[in-house]
């Protein structure tokens, strides 16, 4: 066991990469996969993956950015619901587009500060906060729906922003769906301000420790409404690609993303404790529950399995982690 | 009267330090024990000990006559030794009676739980200690004084011989204190040994029947109290030896020079910790402070370094009158703070040297839209690793993997990225090995050279004295006293101090 330990941080020391672990649980499902159905490896599957991973991984980007700064956010799938309902009920209202579109996006950054702020500066448990405010932003998506599904279709949207807008879930480029393409650029962009600007800087100092952020003269609130808003902001943006790729939406939409959204960071190998985390890891995190739910569908096997399935995976990961870090200490 | 305890060459030694050295010496039945020393002196060590904390390198203890093996904090209370520490320790969410009998709830019912008689039990313990606490009371509810008498309840309920109590008085009032007295009276009448541990003469003389004193973890004798003198204890706490050669070989201080105020503090006080402490510091000096735990030094710290909530007075630095009212607006008034806590508030610990070197420099690591100077960063890393010698393999090196020393090295270059002009430090070479320290002073010095005023609060008594150009005393929230040249010595902090 203990030789299996060494070989792992030898292994780490030569390739500097921390996230070696799961990477190597990725290929190893890749590899599963490939040799069990002859659908798996096929490039329209693949990209078939990336695209049932592009909302969760878009609010799993902001996720991190919340964990690793100390704290957490159930609030997500509730306000990704209520960006897309809000956008879809104005949109039939005859709103124009583009004002329909901000006051979706323009909500879910709101209802992200607004839990910034509480946590910060009433300083009550983020636990407690975005739980709440799951509820009340549930709630409010099921006020403003009426409890109904909202449809856009060529009878309640005017044609010309009909088509923009479904073109932003449905459309394609080069063969790659719009929506992967906002993906993989909010990744990117998360990844550059995580590793690269001061604010990524900070929020890996307030996470790391508290009191030497405060006596460095790091503003702890600041970032942390910062960070509250950025993931209600990529809420947002995953609500509306919902709402534009299904043609509809109801108030239930998105129950139970904020889970599958921590779950994805801590399988990358982000410390709930705050702190230590990297995007490339949520972004592994990502993809291993994407190939793990796209795969188990094609093999014929009950998707009630996947549930559990993941649930093992994410103990396993922690498990893993900390097996190997006591390694390293010893 | 026989020995109940006697510590057979006791010695324990902890990274870099020697906290107990060939300590022999023992406690009579029945008296009334004082040990005292200065910080550091290894009163507490030899009280964890005695209470099964720690485990001694080499020596033993005798209890009652036959060895005594104390693997634990359990094993001691079997055997009938209870220490009340400085932090209690009583769960706060429980109630009196719950905390009287924690670990021990089946032993009064013959297996069952039996609270209504616990809590009798406990009300009859509480009335013999004079006290009128409700057992049904929660903890956190009390006083620090009635959840010290709760301490003593517990021991009492457990039928202990000995109570070991380590500075009891610190967090306590002086009617408070007199209470606690008058217990110690009652328990000595019924027998109980007590072992006081405290700093503070005046209440060792008052209570005590016998005095020793430890300096250094060495054991230097135990005196009747009748036939010793608060001067001689005193000298023998400072070892009058050691003080008057450092103060003979010590440099007369560059007057001149240093007579331009950096920072001119005026009747600043915070409720509860501090009063009208008014001070200057000169340019170009290190101002040591000194006081014992408790007498305000630490919140004194941070007051000027923004981090307290409230206070009142007036802090002028550099001729312009300045209110920190947070750490970041000090540093912008051009302050630095090595905090007390090094492992808490001055690292962090998962980030690595480069990181952690520039958490202080926000305008100069960062440029356009907050994008990170990653070039900048590595090379004040690389420049500080040199000039301060701190020694690691790579300057990507988690915090956390450093040694102490090390790391305290990493807390001094961030700050001095700041570019500060006064550096406020607390504790600077707490828990740090002699070889590093004496590194640390040598910066110190330097900084002083370059320009930099400099306050540095220590609880070790030697520290303060052979680095500082002066030294402010501080007593129980005052000023006690402000020392310079030939009379900075051991003696006189001490007497000020206590």
């Amino acid at each position: 066991m203990a030789g299996k330990v060494n070989f792992l941080n030898a292994y780490k020391r030569v390739s500097g990469i921390k996230e070696i672990g799961i990477s190597l649980a990725l290929l190893g499902l890749f590899v599963l996969f490939s040799i069990l159905s002859p659908y798996f490896f096929e490039l329209e599957n693949l990209i078939n993956i990336l695209r049932q991973v592009s909302l969760l991984g878009i609010i799993a980007m902001g996720m991190s950015l919340v964990i690793v700064c100390g704290e957490i956010d159930l609030s997500v799938g509730s306000l990704y619901g209520a960006s897309a309902i809000i956008t879809g009920v104005l949109l039939v209202s005859k709103v124009p587009l583009w004002l329909s579109i901000l006051m979706g996006l323009g909500a879910g950054t709101f209802f992200g500060l607004i839990n910034g702020v509480l946590i910060t500066y009433v300083r009550i448990p983020a636990l407690i906060v975005t739980l709440g405010m799951m509820n009340i932003a549930r709630g409010l998506a099921l006020i403003t729906s009426g409890g109904r599904v909202v449809n856009l279709s060529p009878r309640t949207v005017a044609a010309s922003d009909l088509g923009v807008f479904l073109f932003m879930g449905q459309g394609k480029i080069l063969n790659i769906p719009v929506m992967s393409i906002v993906f993989i650029v909010v990744a990117i962009v998360i990844y550059f301000v995580f590793g690269g600007t001061i604010l990524g800087f900070r929020i890996r100092a307030v996470g790391g420790s508290k009191n030497a952020a405060r006596a460095s003269g790091i503003d702890e609130k600041t970032i942390k409404i910062i960070a509250f808003s950025i993931i209600g902001f990529l809420s947002g943006i995953a609500g509306l690609l919902n709402i534009s790729f299904l043609g509809n939406v109801q108030g239930t939409t998105g129950q139970g993303m904020e889970l599958n959204a921590i779950a994805a960071v801590i399988i990358g190998g982000t410390s709930l404790s705050g702190g230590e985390g990297t995007i490339i890891g949520t972004m592994i995190g990502v993809l291993i529950i994407g190939v793990l739910n796209n795969g188990i569908i094609l093999l014929g096997v009950s998707p009630f399995w996947q549930l559990t399935i993941i649930g093992v995976v994410i103990i396993v990961a922690v498990a893993l982690d900390i097996w190997t870090r006591k390694g390293k200490r010893a | 009267m026989s020995a109940i305890i006697e510590f057979r060459g006791i010695r324990k030694t902890f990274p870099g330090v020697k906290a107990l050295d060939d300590i022999n010496f023992s406690i009579e039945k029945g008296e009334i024990h004082a040990i005292v020393g200065e910080n550091g002196a290894g009163k507490s060590t030899l009280m964890n000990v005695l209470g099964g904390q720690y485990h001694p390198d080499a020596g033993e203890i005798l209890y009652r006559g036959s060895l005594a093996r104390i693997p634990n904090e359990f094993e001691a209370l079997k055997l009938g030794i209870s220490v009340v520490y400085q932090e209690l320790r009583l769960c706060p969410n429980l109630t009196v009676t719950e905390n009287l009998y924690l670990g021990r709830e089946r032993e009064i019912g013959h297996g069952k739980v039996k609270w209504p008689l616990m809590g009798r039990r406990a009300a009859e313990i509480l009335r013999d200690l004079g006290s009128d606490i409700d057992p049904a009371e929660v903890v956190s509810r009390l006083s620090i004084a009635n959840q010290q008498i709760v301490e003593i309840a517990r021991a009492m309920s457990m039928d202990a011989a000995v109570i070991v109590m380590d500075e009891p008085t610190s967090a306590l009032s002086l009617r408070e204190a007199e209470g606690l007295f008058r217990n110690i009276s009652r328990l000595t009448a019924r027998g109980v040994t007590i072992i006081y541990v405290s700093h503070r003469l005046e209440e060792v003389f008052a209570i005590a029947d016998r005095i020793s004193v430890l300096r250094d973890g060495r054991y230097l004798g135990t005196y009747e109290k009748k036939k010793i003198g608060q001067k001689e204890i005193v000298a023998l706490i400072a070892g009058r030896e050691l003080s008057q050669a450092i103060a003979g070989a010590r440099k007369a201080a560059p007057q001149e020079e240093r007579r331009t105020a950096a920072l001119e503090v005026r009747d600043l006080s915070r409720p509860g910790y501090f009063s009208d402490m008014r001070f200057s510091l000169y340019e170009r000096e290190i101002l040591g402070i000194y006081g014992l735990q408790g007498s305000g030094r630490t919140e004194l710290l941070e007051t000027i370094f923004g981090l307290a909530p409230s206070w009142s007075g007036t802090i002028h630095a550099f001729g312009q009158p300045i209110s920190n009212r947070s750490p970041r607006e000090a540093i912008r008034n051009g302050f630095a703070m090595i905090p007390e806590n090094r492992r808490d508030a001055g690292i962090f610990p998962e980030m690595d040297i480069v990181e952690n070197i520039n958490t202080a420099n926000p305008g100069e690591m960062s440029g356009v839209l907050g994008v990170l100077r990653k070039r900048f960063m590595g090379r004040l890393a690389d420049e500080s690793i040199r000039s301060l010698s701190i020694k690691t393999s790579s300057k990507n090196k988690k915090l956390r993997d450093l040694s102490g020393g090390n790391q305290q090295k990493v807390v001094i270059s961030k700050w001095l990225a700041a570019h500060p002009r006064i550096l406020l430090i607390d504790e600077l070479t707490r828990g740090i090995d002699v070889g590093a320290k004496a590194e640390i002073y040598r910066i110190l010095k330097d900084l002083r050279e370059e320009g930099l005023s400099i306050i540095m609060v220590s609880s070790e008594l030697a520290e303060v004295i052979a680095e500082s150009d002066r030294i402010l005393v501080i007593k129980k929230g005052s000023l006690a006293a402000s020392l310079e040249g030939e009379d900075m010595t051991k003696e006189r902090v001490i007497h000020y101090a206590l």
